[in-house]
């Protein structure tokens, strides 16, 4: 499979699992009685994705970092998974200060394999897609 | 107890109020959703300028805090559910599967991060969701999630980490599961208590919380312009209608739930008040849902103008509809 399917691919499961999503509302009828609708993805004004949307912007934005080599893969990430630096220090069980160590690429490339490899699980990617940076991963 | 042979899977409105119904209904009490929303009194209403939710945005919360609603349900039934919190991973993972296997129906607290069968633009670090076990079938649990129109399935891994997620409101893989129902619960005696003390968070709580709240975040939002960043204030206004209209909430920011709790009061006590009191507090949720709607344009928007005074007063326009709901429900109560 070529790159191009696989995110094609990956676009019409997301699609999927946005369809099977149904927001149940409460809606009060003519006589004053209240029922439950269910709105679907396509009738539901959803905020979420824009809020993703912001997230990815800046995920573009430290990429370009990153191939600058200003920046680690480890910032690129936590905003391509919807985290910011202080829930994705939680996460990890490190302070922010850490963290923002391992935002710049000396540190980075210092850090060990089980470090790696908590920071793999949690961005659910594969430690070589760290090391090496895939974006796509 | 009646507990019943097979678990039905249905969609509620809120996550935490619909597992509870869900366990209760499993377990033979047949009950809605609103009347349970409205007898853990579970509306509320805070803003929370300085605690910083992920992403950075302040809290606005439309109902009480997490676990409220378990804690809540539990002293106005006398139904009692068995809670556990873990600070051992397999173990809690053991005692799931075990009660797993005896059939049992089980609430779990998770990350909503952690669950992949989320679009992975809705998996946001929010880690107070709820949702109900309910099954095992080649080694994956089921799951009866209640934004979901069918069950799904979740890998055990996957259910760990979501059940283990670090942060604020940490679950600390805690589940529950109801084990004694009283016969013959009087629903009806139950309710104008727990009116009294909804009437009694929203009038009485002081400033960032209740109906103060409200016209506290009306103020905030009148005074942002020029203080702060025209993208941080679109994106405040987003983050409000996202929590008012998005996470669940029924619509109108648990609004419209809360009247159909009234109305249900109104069809079992037949007081011409609570009939009233509904229809003032619907009127109320579309106020809120107006706001909402402004709001959301503004932020869709990026080039619109932002009218914060105009914002601010159908903000200030919904909350005092809402506080004259309140104090007439005072006078019944």
């Amino acid at each position: 499979m070529t790159t191009e399917d696989d995110k094609q691919n990956q676009l019409m499961t997301r699609d999927t699992r946005w369809q099977q999503m149904a927001w149940t509302m409460y809606k009060v009828d003519d006589r004053g009685k209240y029922e439950t609708t269910l709105e679907g993805y396509d009738d539901h004004l959803v905020m979420t994705v824009p809020f993703a949307d912001a997230s990815q912007e800046k995920a573009a934005e430290v990429k370009q970092r990153v191939l600058r080599n200003e920046s680690s893969p480890i910032e690129f990430f936590m905003y391509k998974r919807l985290l910011d630096p202080k829930s994705l220090a939680q996460a990890m069980g490190i302070t922010l200060w850490r963290l923002k160590r391992h935002f710049k690429p000396g540190v980075f490339k210092k850090l060990d394999q089980n470090k790696l490899q908590e920071y793999a699980k949690i961005f659910n990617v594969q430690v070589d897609d760290l090391k090496n940076f895939r974006e796509d991963a | 107890m009646k507990v019943k042979d097979r678990y039905e899977h249905r969609t509620y409105a809120h996550c935490e109020t619909g597992t509870v119904v869900s366990l209760l209904r499993h377990h033979g009490l047949e009950i809605s959703e609103p009347m349970v929303f409205g007898l853990a009194s579970g509306m509320m209403f805070a803003f929370l300028p300085f605690v910083k939710m992920p992403g950075g945005m302040p809290i606005v919360a439309y109902r009480s805090i997490p676990k409220s609603i378990i804690g809540g349900i539990q002293r106005r039934l006398g139904v009692k559910f068995e809670v556990r919190k873990y600070r051992d991973e397999a173990k809690a993972m053991e005692d799931l599967s075990e009660l797993i296997d005896k059939k049992q129906v089980v609430g779990v607290q998770t990350s909503i991060f952690w669950l992949p069968y989320f679009p992975q633009e809705a998996r946001i670090p929010f880690n107070a969701h709820n949702i109900v076990i309910f099954g095992k079938e080649n080694g994956e649990y089921l799951v009866s999630e209640p934004v979901l129109e069918e069950p799904t399935r979740i890998k055990p891994q996957d259910l760990q980490n979501a059940r283990f997620a670090k942060g604020v409101m940490a679950p600390k893989g805690f589940m529950y599961y109801p084990t004694h129902i009283p016969e013959n619960i009087d629903i009806n005696s139950l309710i104008l208590k727990s009116i009294k003390r909804t009437n009694f968070m929203m009038l009485s709580a002081p400033t960032p919380c209740g109906v103060r709240g409200i016209f506290y975040l009306a103020n905030y939002i009148e005074k942002l312009g020029g203080k702060k960043s025209e993208k941080y204030i679109r994106s405040l206004l987003g983050h409000i209608t996202l929590m008012q209209e998005e996470v669940g909430t029924g619509g109108g920011g648990f609004r419209y739930m809360y009247a159909a709790f009234l109305e249900e009061a109104y069809e079992r006590l037949e007081i011409p008040a609570l009939q009233e009191a509904s229809r003032k507090m619907t009127e109320a949720g579309h106020l809120w849902r107006n706001f909402a709607l402004v709001c959301a344009r503004t932020f869709k928007r990026k080039d619109s103008e932002i009218d914060l005074p105009h914002i601010a007063d159908l903000l200030r326009i919904a909350g005092k509809a809402e506080k004259e709901v309140h104090l007439m429900l005072r006078k019944i109560t």
